[in-house]
């Protein structure tokens, strides 16, 4: 059975944390960073996805530590995690490689006029 | 300097105070684990001499709050024990509508002249739901049962014009068979559970009081018999009593037997119907006294319908809270008795 689609949430986060491990702030600022400020993700949304991660084996607590009193937990891509991640990245790619080439084979039809 | 500061202190704290007011809607085991570090978030990206969480972070921690009890529901509701517990209500409750449609279009047992195509249906349609169920082929029962829920709201619906009170009484049993349809979509999908234990116990409970039923009515019926012991006008024992008590035994018995953590499931998923037969005796005794009263009957309010519906709904929902609390509980108490308890000396 395949896995169904990611959510765009997960899918962020999932990048954000591939190449090293970060905090929950860190990820926010991340997700905003990779998207060119189009996507800010809050509180809320980010620990409901970082629990139902976590919970799935996707991701993984790394280390905590305190800072200025307040607790700062880092997570980690999980093999799991890297192998959904680069599953969902694969399926997306597909996507936009198809959906590039039908646009470029309609400015042709069209006779290179702007769609 | 001193003063921008403890004003800046204040503004942070109270904050601080309002979004942990906030983390209150999420559940405890979410709270324990994550509330330290989302407050910690959330006041990193809060802007300076901000007091109150933003709308957009309120209505975030508010919606996912929600998304994350629900799924803790939903996931407490995959487990195995709720799932044998859909399967004994599925089965049993799928058996029960078919006596009671039985006794409903046996000759001389009607309450009314005449049997209508729609009451050949509900005995029809519960029998295939039973035997379905038994059988395993769980999609089709899960069909079927919400074609029976439709029969039996069709069967009722068809009184509601002139008596209204005929419909709340029978509201407990479209409940029945509501819950009979929610419980087999429910096994529908998600791993297949074996047959429910005792089933030949609840078996014999539904057929003696069913047999206790007729005996009810064939003692009312007919002359020479009383319909109960009475004395000076004051009742004081059925003829058919004996027979429902051991009914009520039986089942007692086939329930007992079904282990603690499935009994109390069972328990919960019956709820709706005990709070959908205690609503409409004690809450609507007043509109059913007054409604046989007039000539044209009064129809059920919009608030009243809405009452109606929201019963079993809320029903199951207290008692599912109570069930997961009473549980957390019994686990707490254990775990004291064990850690009471000296180890034994080898």
């Amino acid at each position: 059975m395949t896995d169904p689609a990611m959510r765009e949430p997960t899918f962020l986060v999932l990048t954000a944390l591939a190449v090293e491990p970060l905090h929950g702030y860190a990820v926010i600022e991340d997700v905003r960073r990779i998207t060119g400020g189009r996507v800010t993700l809050r509180a809320g949304t980010l620990y409901a996805v970082l629990d139902r991660l976590r919970g799935d084996g996707l991701i993984e607590v790394e280390r905590e530590e305190v800072v200025q009193s307040r607790l700062r937990r880092y997570y980690r891509l999980t093999a799991l995690g890297e192998r959904r991640l680069a599953e969902e990245s694969k399926r997306l790619l597909q996507r936009a490689t198809v959906a590039d080439r039908r646009l470029r084979e309609r400015r042709i039809r069209l006779g290179n006029a702007p769609a | 300097m001193m003063s921008g500061d403890r004003d800046s202190m204040t503004a942070h704290d109270e904050l601080e105070g309002r979004y942990r007011r906030l983390m209150a809607a999420y559940p405890l085991r979410h709270r324990r684990e994550y509330e330290e570090e989302m407050v910690g978030v959330l006041l990193a990206g809060a802007e300076p001499e901000q007091r109150r969480p933003s709308a957009r972070d309120r209505a975030d921690i508010l919606v996912n709050a929600l998304a994350v009890r629900v799924r803790g529901w939903a996931g407490d509701l995959g487990d195995p024990a709720w799932r044998r517990a859909a399967s004994a209500v599925q089965v049993v409750g799928a058996l029960f509508l078919l006596i009671v449609g039985i006794r409903w279009v046996l000759p001389g047992l009607t309450f009314y002249p005449g049997v209508d195509a729609l009451e050949i249906a509900r005995p029809a349609v519960w029998a295939v739901v039973f035997a379905l169920a038994l059988a395993g082929l769980r999609r089709l029962a899960a069909g079927i049962a919400l074609a029976g829920a439709l029969v039996e709201i069709a069967h009722v619906a068809q009184w509601y014009g002139y008596s209204p009170s005929q419909v709340l009484r029978s509201s407990w049993l479209v409940t029945v068979a509501l819950l009979v349809a929610v419980c087999s979509a429910w096994l529908a999908v998600g791993v297949r559970v074996a047959a429910p234990r005792g089933l030949w116990w609840f078996g014999a409970a539904l057929a003696l009081a069913g047999c206790a039923s007729v005996a009810d009515q064939y003692q009312g019926m007919f002359h020479g018999f009383s319909y109960a012991v009475t004395m000076n006008d004051q009742f004081l024992f059925r003829y058919a009593a004996p027979l429902y008590l051991a009914a009520a035994a039986l089942a007692g018995w086939a329930w007992w037997r079904q282990g603690s953590l499935v009994r109390r499931r069972i328990l919960a998923l019956t709820a709706p119907v005990a709070a959908i037969a205690t609503m409409v005796t004690y809450g609507f005794a007043g509109f059913m006294y007054s409604s046989q009263q007039f000539p044209s009957p009064i129809l059920l309010r919009p608030f009243q319908w809405a009452i109606l519906l929201a019963t079993p709904v809320v029903a199951f929902a207290v008692a599912v809270v109570a069930l997961n609390r009473w549980e957390r509980l019994s686990a707490l108490v254990e775990l004291g008795r064990r850690a009471e308890t000296p180890e034994p000396r080898v």
